[in-house]
């Protein structure tokens, strides 16, 4: 499998190589960028009180880049997450997921792109607990619309990429808490997205599967992937190559160095 | 996604609450399976009512004595109890007078006693015209019907029903035995087959004799003339109306009265049909709106559950939204959902009417009739039910914000 040139797919799809814009000096940022954030501004309403969560946010984001965004809970990174992750629009400001202008759009629009150009990997891991690991893994490509066939061989084959082959029948309850977040993982990569979005993954494992988990996006990065880890530990951003530190809703640029633009 | 996978995923959805979801397809049960059973009652009512009025003869007009009113009842005639006479039966039976009525058979029926030896029965003795046989559609089984000539002789003959025979001779043949009524002995010279007895009148009970002979010799003073009933037979089914016109035109010279007057009523089959199945549809209509009230009472049942479903499966919502599933796609599924279970629930409301649809009418004593049609708008009906019980909550569902939908726990 040539990750590589899979996951650029998606991006060539929606016009990418047209339109990357010019950067000033080549040698520090990334070649491809795939996700692109321009003073990105989310504001909440509760009640009368208006809460601004992300306050002018920058940052660019590379083909194969393993970056970690790290920051104490109620700095905005969860917020940050939902803006990455199509979940939530901004509120002022751009947002570029792999060529395209995602700001502006309608939620089936949304969720079209959600489909295709991310994989998520969330902190309850957040499987279908009726369903058996592959039918929870096919999930995403019966929404892109792939038949039942070609969904079966692609979920047995994501699976087996994360060491679950033998694991394809068991439901969510029958699996260890490690082994369900690499059904996840799996589940994340199945529709070859151009972005994993990890929230807190390790956040509900102990320390060895864990370390299992990180083991895997390791691998998935020295594949090609592009990786974007959401974390509150420092050693589990650690792992990562490139970390942004984000506080009261703005990134920490002394911290998170090059890159953050 | 496919409707494949939509249909997969209700199914495993309404199977993961199998309680619940019968308790939710009940309540469209029984609303299915009484509105069948309702409908079918009044359609078996009515069908064993045309039957009945079908089978009083072909092309037929009835004409009574008395006039019915739009709002005041019944008129009776100028002092007397019957209004219509010998004369104006054989007025009728004159071409010149009708010429579209093909036969006329008047019957002055009284209730009198028949003796066979020793047996004593108490029938209707109908005095009438050889033309009574064919308009009336009615056959012998047994011997023969009397004839023209033994109608102008006054003949001592009768042509018995197969119940009077029955009940005066028990299993023998009555043919050329004699029975008596009042003073005169009468001679049985056939039996007619029987008619089917419907539960107004039994058509199988009575004593049929020549007019004259009734008039003469078994009628008592004033009820001799006066003729019940004049039954007229049309040349054909397309010559009824002006029949109809031709005798109520007679009867109205001969009677010396306007139609605003009128001391007699002619009745089509069309009419008693449409007077018999008027009273029957109502009731069909009132038993039928309460079942479908109790299929309102269903849909709101899964509306509810629906609704229910749609909170305690919040996070399963918001997964599906960030793996790409677009709103559409969720308020189909939970539509889909909803028309399953009101879909299912009214499968099983019409295996529950058929059930008693075969069961009901030995109980009843009634007819009860599912159509094809009536069966298959009742699942219709249960489906859509359903998939109307779904729209709201599937809306809700499908506009359910990702973010908040993933964060509820």
């Amino acid at each position: 499998m040539t990750a590589w040139f899979g996951a650029a797919e998606p991006a060539e799809d929606a016009g990418v190589p047209a339109d990357v814009p010019a950067y000033e000096d080549a040698a520090e940022l990334p070649p491809v960028p795939i996700l692109r954030l321009r003073d990105v501004r989310k504001t909440y309403i509760s009640g009368q009180l208006e809460v601004e969560a992300l306050r002018g946010v920058s940052l660019a984001v590379g083909a194969g880049e393993y970056a970690a965004i790290m920051g104490p809970s109620g700095s905005g990174k969860s917020t940050l997450m939902h803006i990455l992750g199509c979940l939530d629009v901004v509120t002022s400001g751009t947002y570029e997921l792999a060529g395209t202008d995602v700001s502006g759009m309608t939620e089936t629009d949304l969720a079209q792109v959600r489909n295709r150009q991310i994989g998520f990997v969330f902190q309850q891991f957040n499987l279908l607990p009726s369903l058996p690991a592959w039918r929870n893994v096919e999930l995403p490509l019966a929404y892109a619309g792939v038949s039942p066939a070609e969904r079966r061989d692609r979920a047995m084959s994501s699976l087996e990429r994360v060491g679950l082959a033998d694991r394809v029948e068991h439901r969510p309850g029958e699996l260890s808490g490690g082994q369900q977040q690499r059904v996840a993982v799996a589940r994340a990569l199945v529709t070859d997205p151009s972005l994993i979005l990890a929230d807190e993954p390790t956040g509900n494992l102990d320390s060895r599967s864990s370390e299992d988990v990180l083991g895997l996006f390791e691998e998935l990065h020295a594949a090609g992937r592009t990786i974007v880890l959401i974390t509150h530990e420092a050693e589990v951003a650690a792992r990562a190559r490139r970390t942004l530190h984000i506080r009261d809703g703005q990134l920490d640029l002394a911290l998170s160095g090059a890159g953050a633009w | 996604m496919s409707w494949k996978d939509t249909l997969r995923t209700a199914l495993a959805a309404i199977g993961s609450h199998r309680l619940r979801s019968i308790l939710t397809m009940l309540g469209i049960l029984i609303g299915i399976a009484a509105v069948i059973l309702t409908v079918g009652l009044g359609q078996g009512a009515q069908a064993q009512v045309r039957d009945q009025i079908s089978k009083l003869g072909s092309n037929l007009l009835i004409v009574s004595p008395g006039s019915a009113t739009s709002s005041t009842g019944i008129r009776g005639g100028r002092g007397s109890a019957s209004t219509l006479t010998a004369r104006d039966a054989s007025a009728l039976a004159t071409h010149s007078v009708a010429p579209d009525v093909a036969k006329v058979a008047p019957v002055a029926s009284s209730s009198q006693s028949l003796t066979a030896g020793t047996t004593n029965w108490t029938t209707t003795i109908a005095g009438t015209t050889p033309d009574w046989l064919s308009v009336r559609a009615r056959t012998v089984s047994e011997g023969r019907f009397f004839t023209a000539p033994e109608l102008t002789n006054a003949a001592q003959v009768t042509v018995l029903g197969p119940d009077t025979a029955a009940e005066l001779f028990g299993g023998r043949s009555p043919i050329g035995q004699t029975v008596t009524a009042g003073n005169a002995t009468l001679t049985v010279i056939g039996v007619l087959t029987s008619a089917g007895s419907s539960t107004a009148t039994n058509d199988d009970d009575q004593a049929i004799v020549p007019m004259t002979t009734a008039a003469t010799r078994i009628g008592s003073g004033t009820t001799r003339a006066a003729i019940s009933t004049i039954y007229l037979e049309a040349t054909t089914q397309d010559t009824l109306t002006a029949a109809y016109q031709e005798a109520n035109a007679a009867l109205l010279s001969l009677h010396g009265v306007t139609a605003a007057t009128a001391d007699f009523t002619i009745a089509s089959q069309q009419s008693l049909l449409d007077t018999a199945t008027s009273t029957d549809r109502t009731l069909t209509i009132l038993l039928g709106g309460v079942a479908a009230l109790s299929l309102l009472v269903g849909g709101i049942g899964v509306m509810n559950i629906m609704l229910v479903s749609v909170t305690e499966r919040i996070r399963e919502i918001g997964l599906r939204k960030a793996l790409g599933a677009t709103p559409a796609v969720i308020r189909h599924q939970f539509l889909t959902e909803a028309g399953l279970l009101g879909f299912t629930g009214g499968l099983l409301g019409l295996g529950l009417g058929l059930a008693g649809a075969a069961t009901l009418p030995g109980v009843l004593n009634q007819p009860v009739t599912v159509s094809p049609l009536a069966a298959a708008a009742a699942v219709t009906v249960a489906l859509a039910i359903g998939i109307g019980a779904g729209v709201y909550p599937a809306s809700r569902a499908a506009r359910l914000a990702p973010i908040d939908a993933l964060r509820s726990e």
